[in-house]
């Protein structure tokens, strides 16, 4: 079934089009649609702008790599969604990402032997909202994170340290033109886990590897960009009502974790 | 960040021991005075091969920010300077099969990526990359690693045809730095929480 994509005006680019011209049979864009609405969350007022989208009551709603804002004002908004059945797919560049929801079953039964679990993320891109993304991917991927504590953030970058369950966790980024350089690494007695993420706007796979004493194992790659792999959820929201990997209500809590209320 | 098996591996194809001396006795990491022990002998047993190239990029220490005991040995440290600049050192040692000893450098244009080989083994030097974008420059691996390179700077001062190419205070300093720095660390685990 092809469901109609009303872009926003700070959607509107050549690159959202190809992603979307790639799934031709399933979503098309089409100004003043009204099965499916994007909201940009860059932009500042994106929760106002998410807040009308939810309210045009479409089929589902993207939602791409949203800037920190309060939680509470997130939890307010997922409890309007759910109370109006619209799904709200979110675009993070790490946690929907195809190498990450294949192997996140596995990478969290690691977790449990592990001694460290290190994220790291070098880009262009405010500190703060490479926080919040790697807060996602630690949900989809690794676990429920609690005892954030954020020792550094400012213009240059971050330096944070949690836990999941027991498991000391390290998140560190940096904002530089250098290059795109993400990685989640998993370092256990005898287990290590790595997912390494190149730039999210080309569809170069994730790699993901298991190592252990007898050596080590490339999953399969996905040449599939995050947002492509986001655009799939939209349509199976709209189709069939199936929850994303990362909804609004993991956003409120990692914004929660953040202390930002 | 160093991530390495026993040394057993490595100097066993270097060398041919007589005997091994086996590891030391494991730590009960639930005793808040053996983890302190445990950061602060990794950080001088293991980062301290590091820390003087940390010392390049963050001369000084204004604050160690966290500091955390790996099981079953190893240490994960973040500390800033005076301007700001993080610096995070991680060591662990486990049983999986690849060594990875790294160290990088980010600002905001301009990234330093190192890699080194293990200890002991004759695998020739580490690789250095420059990169800025799309553009990379990339200086090694050459024909000897440090170990190597040490002993060929003796031999050119015992001839007396190179000058030393690092003064002795600036070892002394260094010596300091990763006193001070392993200090700061072991008293944070010694007072904060339990690792598992």
């Amino acid at each position: 079934m092809t469901f109609m994509v009303d872009l926003d005006a700070d959607h509107d680019s050549p690159a959202v089009r190809a992603v979307l011209a790639s799934l031709p049979r399933w979503l098309r864009a089409s100004p003043s649609s009204t099965d499916i609405r994007t909201v940009a969350g860059h932009v500042p007022d994106w929760p106002e702008r998410l807040r009308l989208a939810i309210a045009s009551a479409p089929r589902a709603i993207m939602l791409t790599e949203p800037a920190p804002v309060a939680a509470r004002l997130v939890a307010e908004l997922a409890t309007l969604a759910e109370s109006a059945r619209v799904p709200v797919v979110i675009d993070t560049p790490w946690a929907v990402n195809p190498a990450t929801v294949i192997a996140a079953d596995r990478v969290r039964a690691a977790v449990t032997d592990a001694a460290l679990v290190d994220v790291f993320a070098a880009r262009d891109v405010a500190p703060a909202t490479s926080l919040l993304a790697q807060l996602g991917l630690l949900r989809v991927a690794a676990g429920e994170v609690s005892a954030l504590r954020v020792s550094r953030l400012d213009a240059r970058g971050h330096a944070a340290t949690a836990r999941i369950a027991d498991v000391p966790v390290r998140l560190s980024g940096v904002r530089t033109t250098a290059g795109t350089d993400v990685r989640l690494v998993l370092r256990g007695r005898a287990e290590e886990w790595q997912l390494r993420f190149g730039d999210p706007a080309v569809a170069r796979p994730a790699l993901v590897t298991r190592i252990d004493e007898s050596g080590e194992t490339l999953l399969p790659t996905r040449y599939e960009t995050a947002e492509r792999a986001a655009w799939r959820a939209v349509h199976a929201a709209a189709l069939d009502g199936v929850s994303p990997h990362y909804t609004l209500r993991d956003l409120a809590a990692d914004l929660a974790l953040v202390g930002i209320d | 960040m160093i991530q390495l098996p026993a040394n057993d591996r490595f100097a066993g194809l270097a060398t041919q021991l007589l005997s091994s001396p086996g590891g030391p006795p494991p730590r009960d990491l639930t005793d808040p005075v053996a983890r302190a022990a445990a950061v602060q002998g990794s950080l001088l047993g293991l980062a301290i091969h590091n820390i003087p190239l940390v010392r390049q990029f963050l001369p000084r220490i204004e604050a160690v920010d966290s500091a955390e005991a790996l099981s079953p040995s190893g240490y994960c440290v973040t500390v800033h300077g005076p301007d700001g600049r993080v610096a995070e050192l991680i060591g662990h040692v486990g049983t999986t099969w690849r060594p990875e000893w790294t160290f990088e450098v980010w600002d905001g244009e301009t990234t330093l990526d190192i890699t080194f080989p293990p200890s002991y083994v004759r695998a020739g030097s580490a690789r250095a990359s420059i990169r800025q974008g799309t553009v990379v420059r990339t200086f090694g691996p050459y024909d000897h690693n440090g170990y190597e390179g040490e002993w060929l700077h003796l031999a050119d001062l015992a001839v007396g045809s190179a000058p030393a190419r690092h003064p002795l205070a600036e070892l002394v300093a260094d010596l300091a730095y990763a006193r001070d720095l392993a200090a700061r660390a072991a008293a944070i685990v010694e007072t904060e929480g339990i690792p598992v």
